[in-house]
């Protein structure tokens, strides 16, 4: 819900269809479903063919309509990334939710969920975690700064989990948080650029030598080593 | 003006720190010959005197770059996994830091190539990443981590960590100290290799 009013509230609203409030009229509809559609086409083609390279003209050939009508719907190429860079981060986003007993679990524990939410989703929603990753720095300087803020959100949840691991006495205390949290983002985030869904190897075996390497480099089997069980 | 060797020279060097300069700044795609022009103070035609295009330039930054590189490579070369402890990975890592540094638009640009799953990434980067992955691969056998992922990729991984961990905390919108980032990775690469300060036992991994 939360990231359903967020990703409202940052589309480009000037030339967005003209909504009342409460409205829920099948035009609204058609143009929401329009809009979704332009978007996810774009998204396609940013994916196949790079941001840069791809011009409106192409996006309106691949939904079908005339290269003047997208103009009702944004007004630069820009916004389309903006919208593809904040729908993904709104998915990355559901990965922060844990359920009751892995919130109460371990830091090693809750840190090995996490990366295999975040590679599941990685592996279903590969083009546009790609697009988003590759492209987002190419946004303009006031919405990398709110792309950069929500990526920083996400980084502070893996570096509380890494605190919490130190004040169990799990994790080495001399660990920089910032710099751990960074690490397992940085390798979760390669994957999508060279991981081939054809090749031998899955995301979800890929994430977990990701969370092997996360929780044994910051010393966690001594925890489990100490604590079977 | 700029008769004598010595000033041609300053020339040739400052279009080369501008490139460097202005290829980190805004990446190899978005730079252009004037703005290469502007850095170095200089005038369009002495940039045609010592350089074709902006490629030609980019080509010595890069040449420069990976012979660089290749001393860090040889020296990894050379580590053994029973013999080596954090500090020695620290300073590996340490070392590669300052040629990032030293070759921020070279490492911007190509980061951009790799990203952009270019196939044209000029064959000496990739023969230097290839001996660098090797060196590394060697390192990860050595230490006999039992894992469904391949030594050799665990050891193409163990490269992408560092350098996107570079480029990430480099990058102008981070908030990571950089001094920070080579001891805290090379303890986890210790860790996770040769069992840190934990009994050799415990280097068995296992997958849960």
């Amino acid at each position: 819900m939360v990231n359903e009013a967020r990703t409202t509230a940052t589309r480009p609203a000037p030339r967005r269809p003209p909504r009342r409030a409460g409205e829920r009229g099948r035009s609204a509809r058609n143009h929401e479903d329009r809009w979704t559609d332009i978007v996810e086409r774009a998204g396609a083609i940013f994916y196949r063919k790079g941001y840069e390279a791809t011009s409106l003209q192409d996006i309106a050939d691949s939904v079908g309509m005339l290269k003047g009508s997208i103009y009702y719907y944004i007004k630069t190429k820009e916004d389309l990334l903006y919208e593809l860079v904040s729908r993904a981060q709104d998915m990355f986003e559901a990965t922060l939710e844990e359920d009751e007993e892995t919130a109460r679990s371990p830091a090693p524990v809750r840190l090995r969920a996490f990366i295999g939410r975040w590679m599941a989703l990685t592996s279903r929603e590969r083009e546009w975690g790609l697009v988003a990753e590759r492209e987002f720095m190419r946004l303009s300087r006031r919405r990398l700064r709110r792309v950069i803020e929500r990526r920083d959100e996400l980084s502070g949840y893996v570096k509380d989990i890494i605190r919490q691991g130190i004040d169990e006495g799990a994790f080495d205390p001399t660990t920089d948080e910032s710099v751990g949290a960074a690490a397992i983002f940085e390798l979760m985030k390669t994957s999508h650029l060279w991981h081939r869904p054809s090749g031998p190897l899955s995301m979800a075996e890929l994430g977990d030598w990701y969370a092997t390497f996360a929780i044994r480099g910051l010393g966690g089997p001594r925890w489990r080593d100490r604590d079977p069980g | 003006m700029d008769g004598s060797l010595t000033d041609n020279r300053d020339l040739r060097n400052r279009l080369l720190l501008a490139g460097n300069a202005v290829f980190s700044e805004v990446g190899y795609t978005g730079a252009t010959v004037d703005d290469l022009i502007a850095r170095a103070s200089t005038s369009r035609a002495t940039f045609y005197r010592y350089f074709r295009n902006k490629d030609d330039l980019f080509d010595e930054l890069s040449r420069a770059c990976f012979q660089d590189m290749r001393a860090i490579v040889e020296e990894l070369g050379r580590v053994r996994a029973g013999d080596v402890d954090a500090a020695e990975i620290e300073e590996v890592l340490t070392q590669y830091r300052d040629l990032h540094a030293r070759h921020a638009g070279v490492f911007r640009a190509w980061w951009e190539r790799v990203a952009r799953l270019d196939p044209e990434v000029p064959a000496e980067e990739g023969h230097v990443f290839n001996r660098l992955v090797e060196s590394l691969t060697r390192f990860v056998s050595d230490a006999r981590v039992e894992s469904l992922v391949a030594p050799e990729v665990q050891a193409a991984l163990l490269y992408l960590l560092v350098e996107g961990s570079y480029a990430a905390v480099t990058s102008r919108w981070s908030r990571i100290d950089p001094d920070a980032l080579a001891p805290t990775l090379a303890r986890m690469v210790h860790r996770t290799y040769l069992g840190g300060d934990a009994p050799r036992r415990a280097s068995r991994l296992r997958l849960v």
